[in-house]
């Protein structure tokens, strides 16, 4: 106990010793992540509209709910030979099911409604070419059993390849600010040992563990990095709520995209966690230079 | 308690700090450290408390071997050995109690602990009315007292004593010398390196004279210049 107040005394002291460098240290720590949660929670967004169309896959044929066995497997043998398509994956009752969960993951009302059966097979598509994608739609469109055939917009590939651009983009940027803000907390646990250099000369004369002359430093670097992260939590969860009224809208191009508390929360986490090890691993090099026994 | 065999320190560039040491220092014992400056004195303190390692031979602190002690263990050594310096390093932020309990406080140990030593030592070296002052508000002889009791006040079983009157007039310098008696009358070896003639010939304790390196007196009631 009388071990913990010394502890949380220390840390506190030391952080108002510095106001500047640490809020310095917390505001690029801020930044960075949340750029970083920023891109990821748009990503994760995007990818839940966009999940058919990866790996190439340019269409999927939806299979009556009431198509025979044979008719299915007609299809797919098929599309198996078909010299316009490069490959196929099939999803049955059960896939269809799973898929419809990630949906419709707000509404357990409806999942709980609906069962494997309700949900039609599909087959998804990756063409030998972009360009044959029209000349594939229309050759199975009207075949026995096929209900609809549905391609990835234009637009939507558009979309994706300039996402994937920024995604770039934004985390090189985020992973320099990360870098700078790690610099920072090294360099203020630094400041915070010299100040405190004879303290630590003493302690170590009278033989406090090396562990107790670090703590007060490490909790130091670890309280700003959960604070930078705290606020960059608090703007992921802020942007979250921006990007639900935007994709909600109606009339919007991306209304098939969505946004999830499940998503906001799991990079919340990522960015708090992030956050910490940033302030843990700066002060722990800034440490380095003054504790060697 | 102390025991040094044919330790050999040679630092960066050849430099031969201690050559073939070999001496022995038993509980209890009142020893002088004495030689020219560069003589190796600071060496022979700084194995001791292991911010240095032997480059040949073996240092022994109460039968164990400390240049080969883990890192992690040598906090533990340094609890058993007592340390003043000449410049006090005193911390001029806390006040005198404050800078006493810090060396308790450091090491873990509980809060009544600190509030039953930290006032006795502070009787002992006489500084009780002192409590509350800063280190700046003290004369240097008072500034030693305390330094001495936040070297004592964890009971070590060595106390090293580097100089610790190096700064200090004459007068002052008796009233110190008479303090690190009491302490080693209480069972604690003492070992003090110094300069100090007066001090030396005054006390007539052991004397181990070191010049370049080497051990060149080992008197058991020696005086300061004899023998060389």
């Amino acid at each position: 106990m009388a071990r913990l107040t010394y502890f949380v005394r220390e840390t506190f002291i030391s952080l108002r010793r510095n106001v500047m460098m640490t809020i310095a240290g917390i505001m690029t720590v801020a930044i960075s992540l949340v750029l970083f949660g920023g891109i990821l929670l748009v990503s994760a967004t995007v990818d839940h509209g966009t999940e058919r169309w990866k790996h190439g896959v340019d269409l999927e044929i939806f299979m009556k709910v009431t198509a025979s066995d044979q008719q299915v497997k007609a299809i797919g043998d098929e599309l198996r030979s078909d010299p316009m398509v490069k490959s196929i994956t099939f999803l049955d009752h059960n896939a269809a099911m799973n898929e419809f969960k990630k949906d419709f993951a707000n509404q357990p009302a409806l999942i709980e409604s609906t069962t494997p059966e309700n949900l039609p097979e599909s087959y998804r598509v990756v063409p030998v070419k972009a360009e044959k994608t029209e000349q594939i739609r229309i050759a199975y469109k009207d075949q026995l059993g096929v209900d609809t055939v549905i391609t990835a917009e234009q637009q939507v590939k558009r979309l994706l390849t300039v996402i994937r651009a920024i995604r770039i983009f934004f985390v090189i940027l985020a992973t320099v600010l990360l870098a700078s803000s790690l610099f920072l907390i090294v360099n203020t646990i630094r400041l915070a040992t010299f100040a405190r250099r004879r303290e630590i000369e003493v302690m170590k004369l009278v033989g406090a563990s090396n562990w107790f002359v670090r703590v007060p430093f490490m909790a130091e670097g670890f309280v700003q990095g959960v604070i930078g992260a705290g606020i960059a939590f608090g703007a992921v969860w802020f942007l979250r709520v921006v990007i639900g009224n935007f994709v909600s809208h109606p009339n919007s191009i991306v209304n098939s995209f969505r946004v999830t508390d499940t998503d906001a929360i799991g990079i919340g986490i990522l960015v708090l966690f992030i956050g910490a090890m940033i302030g843990t691993v700066g002060s722990a090099i800034g440490l380095r230079r003054f504790l060697e026994v | 308690m102390i025991r040094f065999e044919d330790v050999t320190k040679v630092y960066k560039g050849d430099v031969v700090a201690l050559r073939d040491l070999s001496l022995e220092i038993v509980k209890g014992e009142f020893v002088f450290l004495v030689g020219p400056s560069g003589s190796g004195k600071s060496t022979f303190l700084k194995l001791l408390l292991r911010d240095e390692v032997s480059t040949a031979g073996r240092v022994l602190v109460a039968g164990r071997d400390i240049g080969r002690l883990g890192a992690w263990k040598v906090p533990s050594l340094r609890r058993n050995i007592g340390c003043v310096f000449q410049d006090f390093k005193l911390l001029p932020t806390k006040t005198v109690y404050e800078n006493v309990a810090f060396a308790l406080e450091v090491i873990g140990r509980p809060k009544h602990i600190v509030r039953t030593q930290v006032p006795q030592i502070l009787d002992l070296v006489g500084l009780s009315k002192k409590a509350e002052n800063f280190p700046t508000e003290l004369s240097g002889g008072e500034q030693q007292r305390v330094s001495i009791a936040r070297a004592f006040v964890n009971r070590p079983l060595i106390l090293l004593a580097d100089e610790p009157t190096g700064n200090l007039d004459p007068a002052t310098t008796v009233g110190i010398m008479r303090l690190l008696d009491r302490i080693n009358r209480t069972g604690t070896t003492v070992v003090m390196a110094t300069h100090d003639q007066r001090i030396v010939d005054a006390m007539r304790r052991r004397v181990l004279e070191l010049d370049h390196g080497s051990l060149v007196r080992d008197q058991a009631r020696g005086v300061y210049g004899v023998g060389t």
